[in-house]
């Protein structure tokens, strides 16, 4: 449990942070590889995991391109539907997750993160969707002040993708019977 | 959250995006649009003018040059950092934005040039090439002989009113006032000339004076440029003052002179000349109305 949480937390900060020095070097194919592999050693325990399982690894392959296009500069054309679509699977690969940490709570029947689960699941989801409807109308719309709308919402979205970071963190700290082979999280 | 709100509402996010796509990509431009620049130069050193043009928001590409007939021109070169060209939105209309690119124009034949035109061939760096209307374009011989008209005073306000105020220096007769898009401007650019009998009259200095800025056109002390009988007769220290306006038209772009000419009272013929420039400051109705009138123009070709 402790390592599929493990890499539950790198396979989601592969795909949330980007280092483009020349190619992206926290390559988003690898990030979707390290959350197929965390769901499968979930499996057993949550059957739920299938599905995340089964979008990471459509992730691992759509995300390729993105090794090799720095998705981060302006005017990219076509690239830009791209970049959307990578929105989205971060999205629904973040809410499969969600639905297996909440089940993995439960069973911890840890009340604090129970609640914290839920709160983070609902500010997560809801910013994440406002930032993608917003954006959607950005073409058509002036960019002022309709850009200072969208730069708002985008870090809501930076900060909620921190706090689910954190709580994978979280969860996996909280987990019960740790044994003395764990070492600290962020160490 | 229930998790079929989740599919519901990503599912509505995604028909808007479908949507809006589609509707952006069947509003766009199938080419830049140029504003309706009423240019005259004289071809002295190399001229700066700035053109703006409308183009999709999308639009990477920047003009490479433009050319008509003898005339070039060439934008002067912006680069970003990363060696690509920078691009520069002057104002942004959502899908359209407005761009504007200073074009430095060289004279290859030496000052006697005289050309007009109304359309140059634009190239863009993607390599499309297009021939625009860019609005009339003339270029005249330049005038270095001395004006017996002084300049006292030249004002102009942000609401597109000019005041000049002239003195003559010697006895002179003032043949014409006017510029050189009488045709294409008539509607949207007015002179007025205003001559005080008596430069020093503390009344008619007033009159001269007074902050014509805060009035209205009517207001301004002179005749309508058209309801000048002319010549007009000026002893030395005699004044002169013109007014000039520009309508509220902001998708026409001046830049131009307006010129007073005559003789001196020693037979010599002179042309005094005064610089106005203009910049476009468009709003989204503007942009519907200019674009509409342009692509029905093609349509009906």
């Amino acid at each position: 449990m402790n390592k599929a949480l493990r890499y539950l937390f790198w396979g989601y900060f592969f795909i949330f942070f980007r280092i483009q020095i020349g190619i992206d070097w926290l390559a988003d194919p690898i990030g979707y590889l390290l959350i197929a592999s965390g769901c499968l050693q979930l499996l057993q325990q949550y059957p739920q995991a299938k599905k995340a399982r089964m979008v990471a690894m459509i992730g691992a392959v759509i995300s390729i391109p993105a090794v090799f296009v720095n998705l981060s500069v302006p005017n990219l054309g076509m690239w830009e539907s791209y970049s959307v679509l990578l929105f989205f699977l971060k999205l629904i690969i973040a809410y499969f997750l969600f639905t297996i940490l909440k089940s993995i709570v439960n069973d911890y029947a840890n009340q604090a993160l129970i609640h914290r689960t839920k709160n983070v699941y609902s500010f997560y989801i809801a910013v994440h969707l406002a930032s993608l409807l917003l954006m959607s109308f950005s073409m058509n719309m002036p960019e002022y002040p309709w850009l200072t709308f969208v730069a708002a919402l985008a870090i809501g979205t930076f900060i909620m993708d921190i706090a689910f970071l954190l709580l994978l963190g979280a969860i996996r700290r909280a987990e019960p019977h740790q044994t003395a082979q764990n070492h600290d999280f962020f160490a | 959250m229930k998790g079929r709100f989740f599919w519901i509402a990503l599912g509505l996010i995604g028909i808007s995006w479908i949507a809006n796509s589609i509707y952006a990509y069947s509003k766009q431009l199938d080419e830049p649009i140029f504003l309706d620049h009423y240019i005259d130069m004289t071809y002295q050193d190399n001229l700066y003018v700035s053109f703006f043009y409308l183009t999709n928001k999308n639009d990477t590409s920047v003009i490479s040059s433009m050319n008509a007939g003898d005339l070039r021109a060439y934008p002067e070169p912006s680069y970003g950092g990363n060696g690509s060209h920078q691009i520069y939105n002057y104002q942004d209309f959502g899908r359209y934005v407005l761009r504007s690119v200073n074009v430095t124009f060289y004279n290859p034949y030496g000052d006697q040039l005289d050309y007009e035109t109304t359309e140059m061939d634009v190239v863009f760096s993607d390599g499309r090439v297009i021939t625009a209307p860019i609005g009339h374009i003339i270029t005249r011989p330049m005038n270095t002989d001395k004006s017996p008209l002084e300049q006292n005073f030249s004002s102009s306000s942000n609401n597109n009113l000019y005041q000049d105020l002239y003195q003559a220096i010697e006895p002179l007769t003032i043949e014409a006032v006017g510029h050189s898009f009488q045709d294409d401007l008539q509607d949207d650019f007015f002179i007025k000339i205003h001559t005080p009998k008596n430069p020093f009259d503390s009344r008619a200095a007033d009159l001269t004076f007074q902050e014509p800025m805060d009035n209205e056109w009517n207001d301004i002390p002179g005749l309508n440029v058209q309801d000048v009988s002319f010549p007009i007769y000026l002893n030395e220290g005699d004044t002169l003052s013109i007014h000039s306006k520009f309508s509220t038209n902001r998708t026409k772009v001046l830049y131009m002179d307006t010129y007073i000419a005559g003789t001196t009272e020693s037979g010599k013929a002179f042309y005094t000349t005064n610089r106005i420039g203009t910049q476009p400051y468009l709003e989204k109705k503007d942009v519907t109305e200019f674009i509409k009138s342009r692509t029905k123009e093609d349509t009906d070709e």
